[in-house]
């Protein structure tokens, strides 16, 4: 059984899930909000809408959930161009969600500037554990 | 239907879910309504060699085999992205998604039974 403890990091979250599939859209809205006491979740469909974003949001994520592959603009480009911000939204903490946990994948997505990553399917403990890593 | 030979287990979206039948046959329903069309739009892009298509609709799939426990047919599916991203293998994909094809029928006949246990 999920461990049922919901999570509190001391404040309201406010993510970004960056997916293209509305499979795993879902599966991941629904997981974070069992999850986490207070969180908001926005979702963008490729790269480039999550920049557009990340650039248009008032207020910096406290966390953006990145898939890897996907078409237009793919995560590591995302996150480079994240990084490149001249505002404070450049230091946004970036966790990968990918398919392919190889040694290769890891390093591109580190090497491109993210923060961590976790295997898709995930498991919700480990989600909610790399999160609160990630945003306390 | 022998248990040795089931090719799905519900294990891992029970602790996904935390057992919610709302939220399993939600999963359920939606995978079995949107696979069926991956796997055509995979057999489409395979017949055109649109190799970068198959890699991606392959790449999408992968995942969602492993939510519903489908091992076997989740490897499956990542040597499909392997094979379609090389440049030496991709004559073998056509048959490794009949493959997939076939797993899919069994697949999803185990899914529906769950279905029906769930909203019994």
């Amino acid at each position: 059984m999920m461990d049922d403890v919901v999570a509190d990091p001391g404040k309201p979250l406010h993510l970004l899930l960056v997916e293209d599939q509305p499979f795993n859209q879902i599966v991941a809205v629904d997981t974070l909000e069992s999850l986490f006491k207070e969180i908001k979740v926005d979702v963008a469909n490729n790269g480039r809408e999550a920049l557009e974003m990340v650039i248009a949001s008032s207020k910096m994520y406290d966390l953006i959930l990145m898939d890897v592959q996907m078409p237009e603009m793919d995560g590591y480009e995302a996150t480079v161009q994240i990084r490149k911000l001249i505002t404070k939204k450049s230091k946004t903490p970036i966790m990968a969600m990918t398919a392919n946990v190889i040694k290769e994948e890891i390093e591109k997505c580190f090497s491109s500037g993210m923060n961590d990553f976790i295997a898709k399917p995930f498991e919700p403990s480990m989600l909610r554990q790399k999160i609160m890593q990630l945003v306390v | 239907m022998s248990e040795q030979k089931k090719l799905t287990d519900l294990a891992f979206l029970r602790n996904l879910t935390g057992g919610q039948p709302d939220k399993m046959i939600k999963y359920l329903r939606m995978f079995l309504s949107g696979t069926p069309q991956s796997i055509t739009q995979m057999e489409l892009h395979a017949l055109s060699k649109d190799w970068s298509a198959v890699k991606q609709t392959a790449h999408s799939i992968k995942p969602q085999l492993g939510y519903f426990g489908a091992k076997g047919s989740e490897d499956l599916m990542k040597q499909i992205e392997q094979y379609a991203d090389s440049q030496t293998d991709n004559d073998k994909i056509p048959e490794m998604i009949n493959n997939f094809r076939q797993q899919y029928e069994t697949i999803s006949a185990e899914l529906e039974q769950e279905l029906n246990i769930l909203t019994a």
